[in-house]
């Protein structure tokens, strides 16, 4: 592939402010020469848009102008960076290097009609061609079915005896038309560089990263509060200008050895704003104990949205859903507080389960998601159940075959017969009764209904 | 002044007529400016319980502030006192914390009642006080959460104070469920529960005391019955 590249690609150098340069180079736009690169990922089972993605960002080492053609190429325009490489073979031995992480096989072509350079990167050819004089020679040989058409338009064309590009040059324009359709002659028109392809611009994703370096080590919380304080000022800023609120970040401190310590800042409701995030960066850091002294702090976010104005104007009152939206992102933020306080499982949801089981009837649910609506009408039916359950069923003393708990019990109602989870290590077989205590208690008892037929506390009446 | 009104320990009965006759014969007596002014400006939520709003100078529970509720063991008919008032917030989609309760709570039971559990939110007993102190005092001061309770052994006055002043800045109403009195609490109202009595027609009847109310005067007990 290189030996390809490199034999074709001699006439390709740095641009010369020569006049006679200048006329002999008719692909050049203000005073640079045009080169479009088209890189084609040959592994077709990589091919996801995350990893054309990936290889744009590392294309960015050569070009800022870049595109992206799903599923598998990526285009971009290179005669500007040639000065800067000094040279053609000089940019691909430093795109080579900068694709090395990509780990999979790729195809380059470059030519002036980035439409041309996709066509021959997409059939494997990894070859430079200069002129837009060149084009049609370097394209001839292609079959026609590289040539994005309709199946039927290609059987047509193949059934006419026409089987390479080359056999369409020899067709008078207007017949080509004619037999290609619109769009596909449109596209020949743009390979041989005699029409212009835009194309929408590839635009990187947004990444937040600053270093601050302290000016002596750091050990105390307060401290580092300070300059994390500064570089919250910083992401706002950024936040602001590009019209985007984040959801999460990460903030680094580095000791004298260069190692970090992580601390992950998240939000159940994305904000932009540095008032949101500074009591969240004041309890994690007051959390965090300085282990090593602090050298250097570094703030990072990746992941962005696109910020979302109210809606409501200076004047305006807000309607009650407004209201009830900013209430909600309010109070997103306190649970916020805290979960960082107190950790992250400290806060949960009850969750009604349809199971038999009085233990698994219940069950405890993160909060980050939006509660789902209750959809079970099950309970209802069956006989009131007690607003507390113990963790484990507390077994209860009996008297002349009664149960007690400070004294004798009033049966109140039961039994209530429980056979369930038969399939288990663990079956259920119970009774349950609701019973009075001497100190005006409701409670919820079972007796086993297997082994040793013992009385057993579960739930209180609250 | 009379002098008598000195030597007489001040009464903790509600104003009788022979303070109703001093005021109206005795011109230069006024009654101190507090308690009316104090419930004038505060609308109640209706506790769902017809002789208890009857009682309650709000007409109800205090919109905003801290309830103290003083139980000495659960399953007393805690939770079925608060019930409606859980009933209205989960209808209104509105969120619930409840911070550090003794028991799980037990979903099944709350969708009996006709509360969505979804919308209640847990804290979940932590092993140092201050922690969940903290929260409630930070929860109530968060005016969008609808209502606050917390499960405490004990707490004494000053930190009341501190959560009584949270919960009147946030506008939040906030219940403390814990098992002895705090003497001259500055909650918004005391109440004590006795225990619940269930009568041999099913009924289930809890009496409740009212030992103050912020600024008033307003005592007595009220007995009323629970769902089941």
């Amino acid at each position: 592939m290189d030996e390809a590249f490199r034999l074709r690609s001699s006439s390709i150098v740095p641009p010369d402010r020569s006049p006679h340069n200048r006329s002999s180079a008719p692909d050049h736009r203000r005073g640079r020469p045009v080169l479009w690169c088209a890189l084609h990922l040959a592994d077709t089972s990589h091919h996801s848009r995350g990893t054309l993605e990936t290889a744009a960002s590392l294309c960015q080492q050569v070009s800022d102008q870049i595109s992206l053609l799903p599923p598998d190429t990526v285009v971009f325009e290179a005669g500007s960076s040639l000065r800067h490489f000094r040279g053609i073979h000089a940019l691909r031995r430093h795109l080579a290097q900068c694709l090395h992480p990509l780990e999979q096989p790729w195809t380059l072509a470059a030519s002036p009609a980035a439409a041309a350079s996709v066509l021959l990167a997409r059939s494997g050819h990894d070859t430079l061609v200069a002129d837009t004089a060149a084009l049609r020679a370097a394209l001839g040989t292609l079959p026609l079915d590289h040539l994005p058409m309709p199946a039927r338009t290609l059987k047509r064309l193949r059934h006419s005896g026409l089987k390479q590009l080359r056999d369409l040059w020899r067709l008078p324009s207007a017949a080509l038309r004619q037999r290609l359709g619109p769009r596909p002659y449109e596209h020949l028109q743009r390979c041989l560089g005699q029409r212009p392809w835009p194309l929408p611009r590839w635009q990187p994703p947004l990444h937040f990263h600053r270093y601050r370096e302290t000016e002596w080590p750091l050990t105390d919380t307060q401290q580092v509060l300070y300059i994390s304080e500064e570089l919250l000022a910083d992401l706002q800023q950024f936040l602001h200008r590009h019209d985007v609120i984040v959801e999460q970040m990460v903030l680094q401190l580095h000791d004298a050895t260069a190692t970090a310590q992580n601390m992950a800042l998240r939000m159940r409701s994305p904000s932009r704003r540095m008032t949101d995030w500074y009591p969240l960066l004041t309890i994690k850091l007051e959390q965090t104990p300085l282990d090593e002294p602090v050298y250097g702090i570094t703030l990072e976010a990746r992941h962005f949205q696109p910020f979302r104005p109210d809606t409501h104007g200076f004047m305006a009152c807000r309607h009650p859903e407004q209201q009830q939206q900013a209430d909600s992102h309010s109070w997103q933020r306190t649970l916020d507080l805290l979960e960082a306080q107190l950790g992250q499982q400290a806060l949960y949801r009850p969750t009604a389960r349809e199971d038999w089981s009085p233990e698994a009837g219940s069950e405890e649910t993160e909060t980050h998601s939006a509660p789902a609506p209750v959809t079970s009408h099950a309970f209802k039916q069956v006989s009131p159940r007690p607003t507390w359950l113990l963790d484990t069923p507390q077994r209860l003393p009996t008297h002349r075959g009664q149960p007690c708990m400070a004294g004798p019990l009033r049966m109140l109602s039961g039994p209530e017969r429980i056979q369930t989870h038969w399939w288990d290590s663990v079956p259920i077989q119970r009774d349950y009764y609701v019973a009075e205590t001497g100190q005006g208690q409701r409670i919820w008892l079972f007796r086993e209904l297997t082994g040793a037929r013992h009385w057993y506390l579960h739930g209180l009446f609250g | 002044m009379t002098p008598d009104l000195f030597d007489n320990p001040p009464s903790a009965d509600p104003p009788s007529d022979a303070v109703q006759q001093l005021l109206k014969h005795q011109p230069q007596l006024q009654r101190g400016a507090g308690h009316m002014e104090q419930h004038a400006d505060m609308d109640g939520l209706p506790t769902g319980f017809r002789a208890l709003d009857d009682l309650l100078p709000w007409q109800g529970w205090p919109e905003r502030g801290l309830v103290e509720i003083i139980q000495p063991q659960s399953g007393t008919g805690e939770l079925q006192l608060l019930m409606p008032l859980l009933r209205q917030f989960s209808q209104q989609r509105k969120p619930v914390l409840m911070i550090t309760p003794p028991h799980q709570l037990y979903a099944p039971a709350l969708l009996q009642a006709g509360i969505d559990p979804s919308q209640l939110l847990i804290i979940r007993p932590q092993d140092r006080c201050q922690q969940a102190l903290w929260s409630t005092e930070k929860a109530l001061q968060a005016h969008e959460c609808a209502l606050v309770l917390v499960w405490q052994n004990w707490l004494g006055s000053r930190v009341i104070r501190r959560l009584q002043l949270a919960a009147s800045q946030g506008g939040t109403p906030g219940f403390l469920l814990h098992r002895r009195a705090a003497p001259h609490s500055p909650a918004t109202l005391q109440l004590q529960l006795e225990r619940a009595v269930n009568h041999a027609d099913g009924r289930r009847l809890l009496n409740l005391q009212v030992l103050r109310t912020r600024g008033g005067h307003c005592r007595g007990a009220v007995e009323i019955e629970l769902d089941g």
